[in-house]
């Protein structure tokens, strides 16, 4: 495993990237400032569909960005509750594991998008 | 070992375990509203980790399963529903980890608004508990709520 | 939390206090709560009350205690709920007449041995895993000093606040953390890591940034407070970690540097007085070489007299 330290400083950087980002993915979902009328109207397909090919980049930045603080978060709470050698393994492993798995829906979910017909 | 075991079994343990960071009425510490954003710091975290796992399933649907299936999701959200009830709790707990992990990067990471070492004096609180840092605790309460509430104004009501 | 409450050294507590004593017995292996009634005096203590109990009404109360005024760190317990230490606290401070009741329990996060005293093995070790102690490379040097080290005030003011600690445990037993997590070291042993290796007369700070580096060292610590609340001595543990933190991320991007200072070397040699200015004058009557020759006389008695 990683120093602490080196996962700690990933986790205050991207815990500032996420406060850029989420504001920004939370700002677009404001009906005002897309010019209609409700929130719903903000998840309207081609609204979706055009949001991901635009900024594709920036919703994978965030995508592995949220994931790796998440799942450092809730892998820091578990390794406090419970110690051993093998909980400690088993903790981080299936912690690489959710990673990877998530990373690649969301990776997928960005590259593998269709245009609505 | 046996000897150990004989040992712990004669002491008492008073630990609260877990119970210490979801029970902020555990101890009653005056002048400490840095507990209970500690407190919360960790279920909103818990929160908005298990939202972000719903969340990149769901959004993947349109990859998945066509944008037929999208629409549908999305019909879910409009006006008050379980998932949008949901939905809006899990937005209030990503608004407070976001508002309190801000002052959280600046006091742990960079060492910013904690007050300076001094010479103890009348009426000893601690340099922490007077610093910057308890100023950006009480406006992440108030700016909380004030856009937990505007968010709801969006999601329900428009 | 008001430590020291100007307030609490006129209040009268309630003339009667009923206190309630969490107590446990390691030979039955049983725990339960006890209560016993005291009449109160003015100015009375947690700690006093708890010696009249053990002197008057039931003499198997076992407690922890040595100077009675919060030097020696032997007495912390939980009172009604938060962690102090019983000879700093009035009574009339945690009881009131409308409710004249004083809960007393052993400290938390720590192992009971009897009634409200506990055990202190774990907290100690962890103090020592951090090397509490000033750590010198050269040793011959260190062995046999001819000089002092140099020490400016603001480097000692830096640190001067996190050396006031008298180890009592109550830090520890308000953290959060520690209650769920064994392997912390605890603030005050982060603390005390972190008044050594800002100290510019320490060599030993590489190897105590190592022991601090890990989950369970300062990256355990989540800024929940408790221990700078309830420090008697104001040593503001959670201020430090902090410090420690900035300080380690900062090092292992490269960006800090200790800071080293070694001996101060002789000094230098008393150097000759320099004449006054000759539009100088001295009040009238005195005379400066005459007082330069005559001893210092102080009139001790008439000052005592007067």
């Amino acid at each position: 495993m990683a120093r602490a330290s080196l996962l700690y400083l990933l986790q205050y950087v991207t815990g500032a990237l996420m406060i850029v980002l989420v504001s920004w993915h939370l700002a677009m979902r404001i009906p005002w400032l897309r010019g209609v009328e409700s929130f719903i109207e903000t998840l309207d397909s081609t609204v979706v569909y055009n949001e991901i090919t635009g900024f594709s980049v920036l919703l994978l930045l965030l995508a592995y960005s949220t994931l790796f603080h998440g799942i450092n978060g809730l892998r820091m709470i578990l390794l406090e509750l419970r110690h051993g050698r093998y909980w400690d393994r088993a903790v981080n492993i299936a912690a690489l594991i959710t990673f990877i798995v998530f990373a690649a829906i969301a990776t997928h979910s960005v590259v593998g998008v269709e245009p609505p017909s | 070992m046996a000897g150990r075991q004989g040992r712990s079994a004669r002491l008492l343990d008073l630990r609260p375990g877990w119970k210490a960071f979801v029970n902020p009425w555990l101890l009653r510490i005056a002048n400490n509203p840095e507990r209970l954003a500690f407190i919360m710091h960790r279920v909103t975290g818990v929160i908005a980790s298990l939202f972000l796992f719903l969340h990149i399933i769901s959004t993947n649907v349109p990859a998945r399963e066509g944008w037929e299936a999208w629409r549908e999701e999305v019909m879910n959200l409009q006006g008050l529903t379980l998932t949008s009830i949901l939905f809006y709790i899990a937005m209030g707990a990503i608004l407070f980890h976001g508002l309190n992990g801000t002052r959280l990067i600046l006091a742990e990471a960079l060492a910013l608004g904690i007050g300076r070492p001094e010479k103890p004096k009348p009426p000893y609180i601690a340099p922490l508990l007077r610093g910057f840092q308890r100023t950006l605790l009480y406006a992440t309460f108030v700016l909380w709520i004030i856009l937990w509430a505007l968010l709801g104004y969006v999601m329900f009501f428009t | 939390m008001a430590i020291f409450d100007a307030r609490a050294a006129v209040m009268i507590p309630p003339r009667k206090v009923k206190f309630l004593i969490r107590r446990y017995n390691p030979e039955e292996g049983r725990s339960w709560w006890q209560e016993y009634e005291v009449e109160t005096y003015r100015g009375m203590t947690v700690l006093d009350a708890l010696l009249k109990i053990k002197e008057e009404i039931d003499h198997t109360l076992v407690l922890r205690y040595s100077c009675r005024m919060a030097v020696c760190g032997s007495c912390g317990m939980i009172i009604n709920g938060t962690p102090r230490l019983a000879c700093q606290t009035q009574v009339a401070e945690v009881a009131s007449e409308a409710r004249p009741v004083v809960k007393v329990e052993p400290m938390y996060n720590f192992k009971v041995i009897r009634d409200l005293v506990v055990d202190f093995t774990e907290f100690f070790e962890k103090h020592r895993r951090v090397k509490p102690y000033l750590i010198r490379r050269d040793v011959e040097e260190r062995e046999n000093p001819k000089y002092e080290y140099r020490l400016l005030p603001e480097e000692y003011e830096s640190f001067y606040q996190y050396s006031l600690c008298i180890a009592c445990g109550l830090c520890v037993s308000a953290c959060p953390v520690f209650a769920s997590d064994r392997r912390f070291l605890g603030p005050q042993a982060l603390a005390q890591a972190y008044r050594f290796i800002i100290d510019p007369r320490d060599e030993g700070w590489a190897e105590r940034l190592e022991i601090v580096d890990s989950e369970d060292g300062v990256f355990g610590c989540h800024l929940a407070a408790s221990c700078s609340a309830v420090c008697p001595k104001e040593v503001d543990p959670g201020a430090a970690i902090q410090r420690l933190r900035s300080l380690l991320l900062r090092y292992r991007l490269g960006l800090w540097k200790k800071k080293i200072s070694g001996p101060v070397g002789p000094l230098e040699k008393k150097a000759e007085r320099k004449p006054l200015p000759p539009e100088a004058e001295t009040l009238p009557g005195v005379s400066l070489e005459e007082l330069e020759e005559s001893e210092v006389e102080i009139p001790v008695d008439e000052l005592i007299a007067g």
